[in-house]
């Protein structure tokens, strides 16, 4: 059964109930509301956020629900993003960004994840600058604090 | 576009601490969230021969991201002080006597000892390393109000005995002193080698006292285990996890009367003890008084009908048979075939157990019967016989074992190594 979802811009996205229910936070508001053709308003999603995110769902429909990861090591790995997944998520910054906030909202942990762990590989190895650039952030820090920062911390960094 | 501090934790996650510690160059927003990743788990080395290590953080570090920390090893080999930037100097001329006299630093500090305070409210676990100060070592109790673990070493080489942290705790009045400022903690583990180390009388004591959160206990003895294991015995039992590293002169009695008096037993791990007769229940035991709780199988009942006199212990009915762990090393196996017959029989008993490990010289201390028993005669792939980096890893070939251990995930044997809890 198909259920309507309804983007920050007003445009209705017809999908089918097991993927829409990929997100737990519109799982959780069929449960809640119950049988019904009422759109489901996304007030957080924009149209084209959407469109990728139910993109994501679609394919990935019939995968098993995530356990939680219980290893001990508190670092994660962010090496084993699926071929699928990685070309998914070949977009410009902003774009990635508002995917990430909108798995967040709709409670998408695979998603989540697989956002976190894109930007996670495109930070490794770069300087302060290069992430500056990267990500288009402004440097609000005085050359003082930046310099006292790195001094603090280079201690840190071969640990 | 920026991300919320959440979302730039979660992206931290998956950092290492160098590109963590370029993140938190980058702005200010990104500095809070990223130093909660890069800060997190804290190693701090310092080479005794250079105070002045780059791996040392500077001074003022502490006050202004000790706050993040959770998990902290401290492999370092300076006083506290050398990383606090408004710390007092520590008085080299103090009797270490007085330390153990609660002369030092007390709970509620004064002027400018309450200068010299970082709180670490998120510490949990703290590997206090081999040195320090007793001073220090109070610091970081008082002001770790949610420690879960402490790990207190030992370094033989040091001359003096106030170097060992571990008296600190154990010393009366003042461990109970330091301890009720940690009602969290669940795990405490001491290295306590060393002629001058921990009374263990003393540590009887504190461990009669301390919270009910305390459920697991690391101890490395070197050969001073044995007087003390009776006083500790009923605070034993209530342990999730023991393991009893390098406690020589162990004998076969406590393990017995562990594994029928803790019920609640998930992990277990003993290291150097001979195993004479530990699972003959025939005529080796029978020499000795009959082990007492064969009329009963709770706990308190077994451990208390136990004394000096009755170490006799025959094996009486487990009671921890919930055991999910279990590691036996440098275990020199009885040269009786039937007793690990035997032993086989009993160790079956723990159906619950998910991972097993001897090690390589346990094995190599085996008797020829008891290696075929163990090893050969059982269907281990042949690459593993014989070599010294026996690992195997459960696969479908090695049926005999799933049938004893129906939820065995591991069963390794592991290269000896008396370096255990350096």
């Amino acid at each position: 059964m198909p259920v309507t979802l309804t983007s920050l811009d007003n445009q209705e996205f017809k999908v089918d109930k097991e993927v829409a229910e990929r997100s737990i936070l519109i799982k959780n508001m069929i449960e809640d509301v119950g049988e019904s053709d009422a759109p489901i308003p996304l007030p957080n999603v924009s149209a084209a956020v959407l469109t990728k995110v139910i993109e994501y769902c679609e394919h990935h429909r019939n995968d098993p629900v995530q356990v939680q990861d219980e290893t001990d090591d508190p670092r994660k790995r962010s090496n084993d993003i699926e071929e699928w997944d990685m070309k998914f998520m070949q977009v410009d910054q902003e774009m990635l960004f508002e995917i990430i906030l909108a798995a967040n909202y709709l409670d998408i942990k695979p998603l989540l994840d697989v956002g976190c762990k894109t930007v996670a590989n495109i930070i490794k190895g770069k300087t302060p600058e290069e992430i500056r650039k990267a990500f288009n952030i402004v440097n609000d820090f005085t050359p003082e604090e930046e310099a006292q920062i790195k001094k603090e911390n280079e201690w840190a960094e071969d640990r | 576009m920026n991300l919320p501090p959440e979302l730039l934790y979660m992206i931290g996650e998956y950092l290492d601490p160098r590109d963590a510690i370029s993140c938190l160059q980058v702005s200010q927003a990104w500095l809070l969230s990223f130093a909660e990743c890069a800060f997190k788990a804290v190693t701090i080395v310092s080479g005794p021969e250079d105070p002045n290590n780059e791996l040392v953080p500077p001074k003022g570090w502490l006050e202004k991201y000790g706050g993040l920390i959770e998990n902290l090893d401290l492999r370092i080999n300076m006083p506290l002080q050398c990383l606090i930037a408004t710390a007092e100097p520590e008085d080299p001329n103090q009797d270490p006597d007085d330390l153990e006299e609660g002369n030092q630093v007390s709970a509620e500090p004064d002027g400018d000892q309450a200068t010299a305070i970082v709180l670490f409210p998120r510490l949990r676990t703290i590997d206090f390393g081999a040195h320090g100060s007793l001073k220090d070592l109070e610091h970081w109790l008082l002001n770790s109000p949610r420690l879960e673990a402490l790990y207190l070493r030992y370094a033989k080489s040091l001359p003096t005995t106030d170097t060992c942290p571990g008296r600190v705790i154990a010393a009366k009045d003042r461990g109970l002193h330091l301890l009720q400022n940690c009602q969290e903690l669940r795990r405490l583990d001491i290295d306590n080698r060393g002629y001058d180390a921990i009374e263990l009388q003393d540590l009887a004591e504190l461990l009669h006292h301390w919270p009910p959160s305390l459920t697991e206990f690391i101890l490395a003895d070197d050969g001073f285990f044995c007087p003390w294991f009776e006083p500790l015995s009923s605070v034993l039992m209530r342990m999730t996890v023991l393991d009893f590293c390098e406690c020589g002169e162990v004998e076969d009695w406590m393990f017995k009367q562990i594994m029928c008096s803790c019920p609640n037993l998930a992990e277990f791990g003993w290291h150097i003890f001979v195993v004479e007769d530990l699972f003959c229940e025939g005529d080796a035991g029978a020499a000795r008084t009959e082990y007492s709780s064969s009329s009963s199988t709770t706990a308190t009942a077994s451990t208390a009908s136990v004394s000096s006199e009755s170490r006799g212990v025959r094996m009486g009915p487990w009671v921890c048979t919930g055991l999910r762990k279990l590691t036996f090393s440098v275990i020199i196996w009885s040269n009786t075939p039937l007793c690990n017959r035997a032993a086989m029989e009993h160790l079956a008993l723990l159906k619950d157990l998910r991972w097993f490990a001897v090690d390589q010289m346990s094995c190599e201390l085996m008797s020829d019967e008891s290696q075929d028993l163990f090893l050969r005669d059982y269907p281990w792939p042949e690459e593993y016989c014989g070599h010294p980096e026996w690992s195997l890893k459960m696969g479908p070939e090695v049926h005999w074992i799933r049938e004893i251990w129906p939820l065995l995930e591991s069963f390794e044997v592991q290269e000896w190594n008396w370096t255990y809890t350096d």
